[in-house]
């Protein structure tokens, strides 16, 4: 029995959110402290002819202006191939191309308007299933389609015989499903204050929520020791994964570096919302094979994720987003094709529910089309399809403390619905449901298909 | 008219990251009287971390919870942390106090037996005291011990890590591997009421049962899942910064009059969470991760809810009242035009 582990132990932290207490990242000032604010590309794809910043650094307050040729290392992020300042080529609207330290908001704000940049507006491609087409303007040098390993242009998932599957199954069930671009919306929006201290050490009083995760990505951009380098905060006004990506951190960091003086760059709501990294949108289609007694005999589903202008977090989640987007059902045969591809638009960040809980969406609406056309209630395919204990995962590993059948006896009760007996009775870990079904699995016999939607 | 439907779903979530390989270390540092610091670098965004790092190290030193600080403040003094994502913290960081826990209770025992004497195997700890087993009054409590270590000039810390095993390389054909092996497990059922004049829909009834191991605080595991009910409906309902996407990116919100985000108000009249405790063998005290996995079920059991309430399946998200009106208009005109072939649903 446990003395404190389960128990209803208040927050550690909470009475000082609730009065206010709180320091957050976004309350923090220094003495003689300057403000920071970016220029931003306002074309979906350009390429920079010139910039001019030499009236912007006479301006009255002004301590310092800095573009692509003033960052040490001038590459960031998960995957390290986006630019802290643009390069030659802009890959989305409202891509940082200049930053300036001053006096007052209003100082910085004016010095940005006197940065003279000369655009060639490109064209664009917005919509990924256009960025996949060979004459698709290319966002990237190396192409829009992400290669998996370095040479596939899809990661495949496969198991079993997915054309034995549809053999077997009486219905097929087909749909398409989309999401959409989301904002992560904490309450606090993304800020940085950097000083040197008395050392000459770089503090970075920082919103990430990965203080590790960016001391290491920063530490390249400003190609300077660990020992010179220190992040503060972890008390954050929520983030939902938008603090995976740095959005302040490197520029107030170039500019403290610059100046010599504690520097402040906090964004507003609105470049919150128009200019960090977003939960990027995914086209999934399910192709489904049911028996009438509602057994998946068959899937194949192809996922496409709109990564965005760079990679940010966009790999990671087409990754994760495979080994996992055929669901919590035990599928004899799969086949899953999944793309990433890079388009004009703000890239993947990280968002609660990274990479899986959208095609957890596509899936389970799909599972319930798959129960219509077979004749079969909402609850009774989930318990039919259920992982046990011992099933393989959809990549082959052996899954363990499965609960799929229990949760859902559990909200069934929860909510009142009543359970057939046999779904009552079912456990995970019942081996005799498990040989039950390699038996019903063998030898079914075909049958006419009907395809649906 | 308000027309009534219950949706379904079950998910199933990984704890840590993908294809594993992420590492957390903790120590825990006994000041003088006896009360301890845990450092590691987890960030305290909303989902209680501090608690947890608080309770695991309280329970596996037998001492209240009121003896511990938490220190993840900055990268100078806290032990690393691979990341706070990917519903990691309360495994990995939580497995590393374990092991920075037993690492501390080894070197107090180790301590106070040369203090008497005798060696190490000689020593037990209970509750937050270290003594000789064959005779229990020759002993130290963590005060005298905190004493003791700090001002005999003795440095003692408890270092603890956990690196959850990282995934082989995939089989570039099949896509084989092993990514994370601590699955939780969630099933929820949904009640919404459509308006088929306005297309406005409305969550009555949420109820969720989840599995995610040991909850090692049922208050935050609540609290993370009231947060996932309320993410969960903005995903399903509301959300969207740029409706005109994929043609453009035109329309594109750059304020909260634009993108709604839900309100207390769109919050479920009735929520219910219930936990099913499947302990998992290598997750602290049994415990598999909470935070993502309970933002996993509302959507599609919502959309699967509207589908019972009103025969249309939202294919794209969010399920604006503009899109549930344009599915309902198409859905007459075909109904007009022939029988639908897809035979109704069964509820629930």
């Amino acid at each position: 029995m446990f003395s404190t582990v389960g128990k209803r132990m208040p927050r550690y932290d909470g009475v000082g959110h609730v009065t206010g207490r709180t320091i957050y990242v976004s309350d923090v000032r220094m003495p003689g402290m300057l403000v920071a604010k970016t220029l931003r590309c306002p074309y979906h794809r350009a390429r920079i002819v010139s910039i001019d910043t030499s009236v912007a650094k006479r301006m009255p307050g002004v301590h310092a202006v800095i573009t692509k040729d003033d960052v040490p290392h001038n590459l960031f992020a998960m995957v390290p191939d986006h630019h802290v300042l643009a390069e030659e080529i802009t890959r989305y609207k409202g891509q940082n191309v200049a930053a300036v330290a001053a006096v007052t908001k209003e100082a910085a704000l004016d010095a940005l308007a006197k940065i003279r940049v000369e655009y060639e507006e490109l064209e664009a491609v917005i919509d990924p299933e256009k960025a996949l087409l060979p004459d698709a303007p290319q966002v990237r040098p190396e192409g829009n389609v992400h290669l998996f390993d370095g040479v596939s242009p899809v990661r495949r998932i496969r198991r079993g015989d997915v054309d034995k599957g549809f053999a077997e199954a009486d219905f097929i069930v087909e749909g398409r499903y989309a999401t959409p671009c989301q904002e992560h919306a904490p309450l606090e929006p993304c800020s940085t204050v950097a000083y040197l201290d008395e050392s000459g050490k770089l503090v970075l009083h920082s919103k990430t929520q990965g203080l590790y995760f960016t001391l290491g990505d920063l530490a390249n951009v400003f190609k300077l020791p660990m020992n010179k380098l220190k992040f503060v905060g972890n008390t954050i006004g929520g983030s939902f994964g938008s603090g995976n990506s740095v959005h302040t951190d490197h520029i107030a960091g170039l500019l403290a570096l610059a100046t010599g003086k504690p520097v402040r760059f906090a964004l507003t709501r609105e470049e919150e919302i128009l200019f960090t990294t977003i939960r990027t949108p995914w086209v999934f289609t399910i192709k489904d094979g049911v028996r009438r007694d509602g057994r998946i005999t068959a899937r194949k589903m192809t996922v496409l994720h709109d990564c965005g202008a760079y990679t940010e977090l966009g790999l990671y989640a087409t990754e994760k987003n495979a080994n996992l987007v055929a669901g919590a059902n035990r599928i004899e045969n799969l086949a899953v094709d999944s793309q990433m591809v890079y388009t004009n638009k703000m890239p993947s960040g990280s968002m609660r529910g990274f990479g899986v809980n959208i095609g957890q969406y596509a899936e389970q609406v799909h599972l319930d089309r798959v129960a219509r056309a077979c004749g079969v209630s909402p609850m009774a395919i989930r318990f039919i399809n259920a992982f046990h204990e011992g099933d393989p995962g959809h990549v082959g590993n052996v899954l363990r403390a499965v609960s799929t059948i229990e949760t859902l006896q559990g909200v069934a009760e929860a909510a009142g619905v009543t359970l057939e007996d046999k779904y009552l009775a079912m456990r995970s870990k019942d081996a005799a449901v498990a040989a039950d079904r390699v038996l019903e699995n063998a030898g079914r016999a075909l049958d006419g298909k009907e395809v649906l939607q | 008219m308000i027309r009534t439907g219950r949706g379904i779903s079950t998910i199933f979530y990984p704890s840590g990251f993908n294809g594993g390989g992420d590492p957390d270390i903790v120590t825990l540092r006994v000041k003088v009287d006896g009360t301890i610091d845990i450092t590691n670098a987890s960030c305290e965004m909303g989902q209680g971390v501090k608690n947890v790092a608080v309770q695991f190290a309280a329970e596996r030193l037998g001492v209240p919870p009121d003896r511990f600080s938490f220190d993840n403040n900055n990268s100078d003094t806290a032990a690393f942390s691979m990341d706070t994502a990917g519903t990691r913290s309360t495994v990995i960081m939580g497995n590393a106090v374990l092991a920075a826990a037993d690492d501390l209770i080894a070197k107090i025992k180790a301590f106070v037996a040369g203090k008497f004497g005798c060696a190490a195997e000689d020593m037990d700890y209970d509750q937050g005291r270290a003594f000789v087993r064959a005779d229990p009054d020759k002993g130290m409590t963590l005060g005298e011990f905190g004493a003791a270590s700090n001002y005999g000039g003795v440095a003692i810390m408890g270092l603890g890590g956990f690196l959850p095993e990282p995934a082989p390389p995939r089989d570039p054909e099949t896509g084989a591997t092993v990514p994370s092996k601590i699955m939780a497990y969630g099933s929820s059922v949904v009640d919404v009421e459509v308006d088929d004049e306005t297309g406005v829909v409305t969550v009555v009834n949420m109820y969720n049962c989840y599995d995610m191991g040991t909850v090692i605080n049922p208050l935050q595991a609540e609290a993370q899942a009231d947060g996932g009910n309320v993410q969960g409906i903005g995903m399903a309902l509301l959300e969207d910064l740029s409706p005109s996407y994929p043609e453009s990116l035109d329309l594109y919100a750059a304020d909260f009059t634009d993108y709604i985000v839900p309100t207390f108000m769109d919050a479920p009249r009735n929520s219910v969470t219930t936990f099913y405790e499947n302990y998992d063998p290598t997750g602290p005290y049994g415990a598999k991760g909470c935070g993502e996995m309970v933002v996993d079920t509302q959507c599609p059991a919502i959309v699967n809810a509207i589908y019972d309430a009103v025969g249309l399946v939202v294919e794209s998200l969010p399920a604006t009242p503009e899109k549930i009106l344009r599915l309902l208009e198409k859905k007459r005109r075909e109904k007009s035009q022939e029988k639908d072939r897809v035979p109704a649903a069964s509820s629930v």
